[in-house]
């Protein structure tokens, strides 16, 4: 008994820090560095532009671009009116990219014949560039919100429904026999052991969602859209706008990043009893 | 060929408690489609079962020994109703088995415990799926975490604790709902030497500290784990697997590390090695 105890509580007890200085350093020096990348990079933006190594007409200065985005974010200003009408494309895409890939992998993945009879159509698909199905998309669903919509969650859909597919191959039949054997149903193995269980694998095709619904967000607001930042990007080059172009694409960008920290925070929640049983 | 031992009267009058399980000329097969490129027949089915026979009595601790691959998993399985058979019957309690039921727990060599899921949770899975209430649940899982000496890892993760930790609470999982049949598929087989012993010490406890005694089928190639643990020993041939000699133990209760040092257990430990080696030898040709 008490050998046993000793022997589990080891692995607890993570590696002691020497002292406390060191630990502090340890535990934030990802930001640390992060903060001087971003500054090393901002100076070398704001160094070519002044020693004209860079075209300002063509790259605007930074502080040139920080101050267009105040303005932009001002009341009243153009920018912050785009913003809502992108996020709600893209999140509404990337949702029912969400809900049918995971609904459709857990299916196809539980299913060696529908895996089997999947396989080469995914193939064609996940390769088919979104371009060449944008005239698809217009065909079907018009010019208007639906279409942008349907182009988001198609290109969302096909990294999340794989890895769900192949998260889903992935578990273990003893849990699954284990759970039978506790008198558990199929809605019960589905939801409550081979979900939880597949998470884990699920999770990097959905940050990959992620950031493909955003990438043919913007390709679909190209295509012709009254409001988005996509249009605002596009509009701004046309109209010679180049700073308001460039804080348009500051935003998208800081979206991105905005997403990934999101998924990233519900990835630590959801697959937290994994600490400790992998590398992470 | 060594004929079946002949039955004798235990101290508990073992031989005449009724029977719980008992297989009447059970064959299971195995259609092998990976394999079938080595094999000339397109449809190569492997018997693994054939002609199974063995009763197994309420209340009775019965080990089944055998040397790898000879189908006593198998057997396992079709009574846990995680596979079906192909011919002859398998009743317990008099019905036959088609599919899990509620009368039958079962503990697995790898412990498949969820890893989501504490200690805790994990023991409160069973009465969940059958609908009974939290409170209830809690109480039924103190109670048998208790009893398997985990009280005070209730709220850790399955991953934190040693393996055999681990294995009781694979162990208290399958009891929660108190089934009156409970097997287990080499539980023991991937620990070490020491904490193995432990826990065989454990499960006797464990069954002996039980209201009603469960029937126990315990699936092992350790000769030495049978005799310690079983009121008999069903020692089977190879592949295709049957019960080749029933071996009484009757090595007084409750046992302990003396036990191990008897003369009995010596002389049931020759016997049953004989009749394996005779297995072996025959697969060799």
């Amino acid at each position: 008994m008490t050998t046993e105890a000793s022997r589990a509580s080891a692995p607890v007890g993570s590696p002691s820090t020497p002292s406390a200085a060191v630990g502090w350093l340890a535990k934030y020096d990802k930001y640390l560095y992060g903060s001087a990348g971003i500054a090393l990079f901002l100076f070398l933006w704001w160094l070519g532009t002044q020693t004209h190594v860079l075209d300002p007409k063509f790259l605007t200065p930074p502080q040139t671009v920080f101050a267009e985005l105040i303005h932009g974010f001002s009341e009243g200003g153009a920018l912050r009116e785009q913003v809502w009408p992108s996020l709600r494309r893209g999140l509404l895409g990337f949702l029912i990219a969400l809900g049918l890939g995971v609904f459709l992998g857990v299916v196809t993945g539980s299913s060696n014949v529908l895996g089997k009879l999947a396989e080469p159509v995914l193939l064609f698909f996940r390769n088919l560039s979104i371009l060449a199905l944008f005239p698809v998309f217009l065909l079907f669903f018009g010019i208007g919100e639906q279409s942008k919509i349907a182009i988001v969650a198609w290109a969302a859909f096909w990294p999340i429904f794989i890895n769900t597919t192949n998260a889903v191959r992935g578990v273990e039949k003893i849990l699954i026999n284990a759970a039978r054997t506790l008198g558990a149903g199929r809605v019960y193995i589905f939801t409550r052991i081979v979900l939880p269980a597949a998470i884990p694998n699920i999770f990097p095709g959905v940050r990959l969602g992620a950031s493909y619904a955003f990438t043919a967000l913007v390709a679909a607001e190209y295509l012709g859209a009254t409001e988005g930042i996509g249009i605002y990007i596009r509009s701004s080059q046309e109209g010679y706008q180049i700073p308001a172009m460039y804080s348009g694409i500051v935003v998208l960008g800081i979206i991105g990043v905005a997403i990934n920290v999101v998924l990233a925070g519900i990835e630590n929640r959801v697959t937290a009893w994994q600490l400790g049983l992998t590398s992470k | 060929m060594t004929p079946q031992v002949a039955v004798s009267p235990t101290d508990r009058g073992a031989a005449t408690r009724p029977v719980k399980i008992s297989s009447r000329y059970l064959n299971k097969r195995f259609t092998q489609q990976g394999k079938s490129k080595l094999t000339s027949s397109k449809n190569a089915a492997t018997e693994v079962l054939r002609d199974f026979n063995l009763d197994i009595r309420e209340g009775e601790f019965l080990a089944l020994l055998g040397p790898s691959g000879c189908g006593k998993s198998t057997f396992l399985n079709i009574l846990a109703g995680l596979e079906s058979y192909d011919g002859g019957e398998l009743l317990l309690d008099g019905s036959a088995v088609r599919g899990v039921s509620k009368s039958v727990g079962v503990v697995f060599q790898s412990y498949a415990l969820f890893p989501w899921l504490t200690v805790q949770k994990n023991v409160e899975v069973g009465p969940k799926i059958r609908g009974i209430s939290a409170r209830e649940r809690r109480a039924t899982a103190d109670r048998i975490l208790k009893t398997v000496g985990l009280e005070d890892f209730a709220d850790q993760l399955p991953h934190r604790l040693s393996g055999g930790m681990r294995q009781r609470v694979a162990i208290a999982r399958s009891l929660a709902y108190d089934p009156d049949v409970l097997v287990l598929d080499e539980p023991f087989a991937a620990l070490d030497a020491q904490t193995r012993e432990f826990l065989q010490g454990e499960l006797l406890r464990i069954w002996e500290s039980g209201a009603q005694r469960k029937t126990i089928v315990f699936v092992t190639h350790s000769i030495d784990e049978a005799i310690f643990l079983s009121d008999r020993i069903a020692v089977m041939t190879k592949r295709p697997g049957t019960v080749k000699a029933l071996i009484d133990v009757d090595l007084p209760r409750p046992r302990d590390d003396h036990s191990r040092a008897t003369a009995e257990f010596g002389l049931i430990r020759a016997q049953v090695a004989q009749i394996l080696k005779e297995e072996v030898d025959v697969g060799d040709h």
